[in-house]
């Protein structure tokens, strides 16, 4: 008894410091004056050089990237063991290099037209111009990149431009590849559990110091709790299902 | 993984490549590869196929051994 209660004063002890040094943490974080001002007003400033700039860094590895597992996929000898083929391995490692590029070039065009829709921006129908274009050449390439994979592998069906795509090229998949999918989407979920919670800590301090907008955090706060309740939806959803090993629905 | 196949041996037997056995069993060239090096455990339903194309029992292709 004795023992317990000197343990439980240790661990109050301890629990105070903590909790005293985190206040006085907490203090000096809030004290501190940083301005993102200068950084955004350069990205206002020069919007249009930045979206010429990074686009055309990122088109020219993406194109060659896709343009070099096209023509791989002729080389790949399907008599050799997978392991052997080395033609198969640069294929993979070139399309998923190109698919990435593809995504991220994407996402950046929403975020510098966020930035080149400011009021002071002078540039703005060239800007938006460019946006249109990145946007309909990402769309061309996400087609023209599945396109490949079904050249790739013939028994991937499915036109990429019929809204029930996703569903019958995961129809077409073996148990293995689904496992696969279902193994990569539970990390994904973790991830992102993980992250988005981050996200949320660092908004939070961002709005302390940097004074935020709520909004930002009120965003993320919305992404993970909708990322959160459609998770549980389909996991209820799937324990009430008969669940047939080979023949796993989405 | 404790479990362990013969079937890069019964493919050898066949003479045929991983893509064409895939064929005959309804996967991909992959998932044979994946098979054959104990990656991945295949269904009840894809071993029996697995033994029915290679005409011998799935216990002569697939064995478990507990790890030591």
């Amino acid at each position: 008894m004795k023992r317990f209660m000197i343990k439980l004063l240790l661990m109050m002890l301890a629990g105070f410091t903590v909790g005293f040094g985190m206040g006085l943490f907490s203090d000096q974080i809030a004290n501190l004056s940083f301005s993102f001002d200068p950084v955004t007003m350069f990205i206002y400033e020069q919007i249009l050089y930045i979206q010429l700039t990074l686009f055309t860094l990122m088109l020219v590895p993406l194109y060659i990237s896709l343009f070099k597992a096209n023509s791989t996929i002729k080389k790949i000898n399907t008599n050799l063991d997978i392991e052997n083929d080395q033609a198969e391995k640069r294929f993979q490692k070139l399309y998923t290099a190109g698919a990435v590029l593809n995504r991220i070039m994407l996402v950046s065009n929403f975020i510098l037209m966020a930035f080149a829709s400011n009021d002071g921006n002078q540039y703005i129908l060239i800007t938006s111009i460019i946006f249109i274009v990145i946007f309909f050449l990402a769309s061309v390439n996400e087609v023209l990149t599945l396109k490949m994979y079904q050249l790739y592998d013939p028994s991937k069906k499915g036109d990429p431009y019929a809204t029930n795509f996703p569903k019958k090229l995961f129809a077409g998949y073996d148990e293995a590849e689904k496992l696969e999918v279902y193994q990569a989407a539970y990390s994904t979920f973790r991830v992102m559990e993980q992250l988005l919670l981050w996200l949320l800590l660092v908004g939070l301090i961002g709005r302390v110091m940097f004074d935020l907008s709520t909004s930002i955090i009120v965003l993320i706060g919305l992404i993970w709790l909708a990322h959160s309740l459609t998770y549980y939806y389909f996991g209820t959803k799937q324990t009430k299902n008969q669940i047939i090993y080979s023949d796993i629905q989405d | 993984m404790p479990l362990f196949n013969s079937l890069k041996v019964y493919r050898a037997k066949l003479g045929i490549n991983q893509a064409e056995l895939g064929k005959r069993v309804g996967v991909s060239r992959q998932t044979i590869s994946l098979i054959e090096r104990g990656d991945y455990s295949p269904s009840v339903t894809l071993a029996l196929k697995l033994a029915a194309v290679c005409a011998v029992n799935v216990e002569d292709i697939f064995y478990y051994q507990e790890d030591d």
